[in-house]
């Protein structure tokens, strides 16, 4: 059968199978569980959005406001954590930094969530058999979850490294195991697993596992430790990038991702439509803005 | 059935099946909206700045947001006036909309050289000449801001291109009036406004500008007080069509700018959140004028000012 093509995926470095439209739906929540003090699980209702929510892709959510606080003048974005396309839930998994987050924590079984998505290209599966690492920061370990578990179906085997600030912000270790994820877990207080950050632990992982695929999401630190390694040891990599988003389609370009060999008159990916995950090779990763992990 | 009143507006000469636009930037090429099935509503929609080579645009953050408000910048990033001929006019989904494509760029002779490629272009039924953009030096601003430039700028394209030539205001200028006026006179068939307000936004943790250009345009709820102010303004002193923008959400802020005297008005900011927007104004226009028992659109523009005491 013939391809669709779509120019906004030609540049794509990842995920560059055609997609379909995306839904706009206003969609039944399930359950919005709390897995740690201040980070949820949002599990809603959407046969169309859970047949293409390939993890990594993203759900562009229109977030109200609790009473007293400001509605967004944009969607927020997540990242798909997992999704069942046979039974037609799909997760994210959250944690609360704000006025769009705050309101989305109220919401419960019986109410609803405007969803626009699946976003974005999503992780790809590696070309070959082997191990795989998967490298989190903080709440990127949300789109890891769903991938980790089709890696391992896939017959790959997954090594997680999972760092975040303190146990109170470490989710998704029961996840990653019923997965059947080997995972190492870190935390820069040493309350659970290693004192210490994802970053120093990266090239003693990499060196034990001798992964033939790496999969990172998490802050710019994270990420640009992961991907100078990853280049370094010419392991194929994907990141998952964050920036602000627009309006998610690749129509605005206000999300732009500076390209690492940039050309004339095109310097910049959008995040949106040209990721969210991309080729470490490809993208050069901008900024100190710390995400809070 | 009851009959629908008509909502048909002209602009210039372009007939719009009804008076609501999707606003220039915010839908990009129309393609990416047109596969949510949301583009099907409007009467016309304008393109993406387009200038006459590539441009790269601004370096992130490009966005900010504010309160009821959205700073971009942007920065025109744009594949060129070619590669938008050749590759994606073809591509813009026909829904009956008109095509409108906003023109960028940073010297008279610029404007008109993607102003004449496009004039040979069938598909597009109009060029908003955009002398407003803020997030770039070059961006047209300096012709917007000041009436004898800007009359100079429309006075040259009119002569390269035979299409209805909308000529879009900046408000970031004391004398929008002025520059509206001069471009009536110039030969522009209408105007548009108000394109994003000069504004920023600092980020206290780490004590530095969100944007990375530091200044960026305001656009959303925030904005459209100014808008309509400006919108009735302009509406008094040029006999053209005046396209009315700036913070409209809904069909009652469409109502607003069109009794502030605009003959159309255009949706940018608020279809980010809700992609639907278009399609609820155009009902609601609708919905509203049957209520009222009007059976046309056009008898709405401008009607704030006749009751006037
Ligand atoms: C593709 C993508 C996938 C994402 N997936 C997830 C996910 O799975 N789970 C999750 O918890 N979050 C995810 N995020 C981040 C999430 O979108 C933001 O946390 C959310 O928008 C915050 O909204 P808010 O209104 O609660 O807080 P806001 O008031 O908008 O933000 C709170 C604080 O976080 C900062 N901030 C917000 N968004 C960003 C950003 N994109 N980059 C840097 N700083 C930012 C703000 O400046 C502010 O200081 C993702 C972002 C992107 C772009
Ligand atoms: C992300 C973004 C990009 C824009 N790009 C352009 C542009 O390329 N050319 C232009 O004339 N106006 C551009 N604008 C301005 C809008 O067309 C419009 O004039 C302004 O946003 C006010 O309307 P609104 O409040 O409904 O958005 C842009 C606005 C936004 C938010």
């Amino acid at each position: 059968m013939s391809t669709v093509v779509r120019a906004a995926a030609g540049e794509g470095p990842c995920g560059s199978r055609a997609r379909p439209s995306p839904a706009l739906e206003v969609c039944p929540v399930v359950s919005n569980t709390r897995l740690a003090p201040a980070t949820y699980r949002l599990r809603f209702f959407s046969p169309s959005i859970s047949r293409s929510a390939i993890p990594g892709r993203f759900l562009h959510i229109d977030c109200r406001a609790l009473p007293g606080a400001r509605r967004p003048i944009l969607r927020r974005p997540f990242s798909v954590s997992d999704a069942d396309a046979g039974l037609g839930w799909a997760d994210v998994v959250y944690r609360v930094v704000g006025p769009g987050t705050e309101w989305l924590s109220s919401v419960g079984p019986g109410e609803s969530v405007d969803v626009l998505g699946p976003l974005g290209n999503g992780f790809s599966l590696p070309r070959r058999r082997g191990a795989v690492l998967i490298v989190s920061g903080g709440i990127g370990i949300a789109p890891l979850l769903g991938w980790a578990r089709r890696l391992t179906g896939a017959g790959h085997r997954v090594h997680a490294l999972v760092g975040a600030r303190t146990r109170d912000s470490l989710v998704g270790l029961d996840y990653l195991s019923s997965a059947g994820a080997a995972t190492t877990a870190c935390t820069d207080d040493g309350s659970v697993g290693f004192k210490g950050t994802v970053c120093e632990l990266l090239h003693p992982v990499l060196r034990r596992v001798a992964p033939i695929q790496v999969y990172a999401c998490g802050p710019s630190p994270v990420l640009r430790a992961v991907q100078s390694a990853a280049l370094a040891l010419d392991i194929p990599c994907e990141i998952s990038v964050e920036d602000r988003i627009a309006c998610g389609i690749g129509a605005c370009v206000g999300c732009a991702v500076p390209k690492r060999h940039p050309s004339a008159g095109s310097a910049y990916f959008r995040a949106c439509a040209d990721g969210p995950v991309f080729n470490a090779a490809d993208v050069a990763i901008q900024g100190d803005e710390v995400t809070p992990s | 059935m009851t009959e629908r009143p008509d909502m048909s507006v002209a602009i210039g000469g372009l007939k719009l099946r009804n008076p609501v636009i999707a606003a220039s930037g915010v839908v990009g090429y129309g393609v990416e909206y047109a596969d949510l099935g949301v583009l099907d509503c409007f009467g016309a929609i304008v393109v993406k700045g387009t200038t006459l080579a590539p441009r790269a645009g601004n370096p992130p953050p490009r966005l900010a947001e504010t309160p009821s408000g959205l700073l971009n910048s942007v920065g025109l990033e744009n594949p060129g006036v070619d590669a938008v001929i050749r590759e994606v006019i073809p591509r813009i989904p026909r829904t009956g909309a008109r095509i409108i494509v906003n023109v960028a760029g940073a010297t008279v002779d610029e404007y008109c050289r993607v102003a004449e490629k496009l004039d040979r272009v069938d598909d597009v039924d109009a060029l908003e000449i955009n002398i407003s953009c803020p997030n770039v030096r070059t961006g047209g601003i300096q012709f917007g801001t000041v009436p004898e430039t800007s009359a100079a700028l429309v006075e040259a394209v009119r002569k390269c291109t035979g299409k209805v030539l909308i000529v879009k205001l900046t408000p970031n200028t004391g004398s929008i009036c002025e520059v509206a006026k001069a471009v009536e006179q110039a030969g522009a068939d209408a105007v548009s406004l108000i394109n994003t307000i000069l504004g920023m936004a600092i980020d206290v943790q780490s004590r530095r500008p969100v944007l990375s250009t530091v200044f960026g345009g305001l656009s959303g709820p925030a904005v459209k007080p100014i808008a309509l102010r400006m919108v009735w303004q302009v509406s008094n002193e040029v006999t053209i069509p005046v396209v009315g923008m700036g913070g409209i959400s809904e069909a009652n802020d469409a109502l607003e700018f069109l009794m502030a005297g605009a003959s159309a008005v255009a949706v940018g900011t608020a279809l980010l959140r809700n992609p639907r927007a278009g399609l609820e104004i155009v009902r609601g226009l609708e919905d509203w004028l049957v209520s009222e028992g009007m059976d046309d659109i056009r008898a709405v523009c401008g009607s704030a000012k006749a009751v006037r005491p």
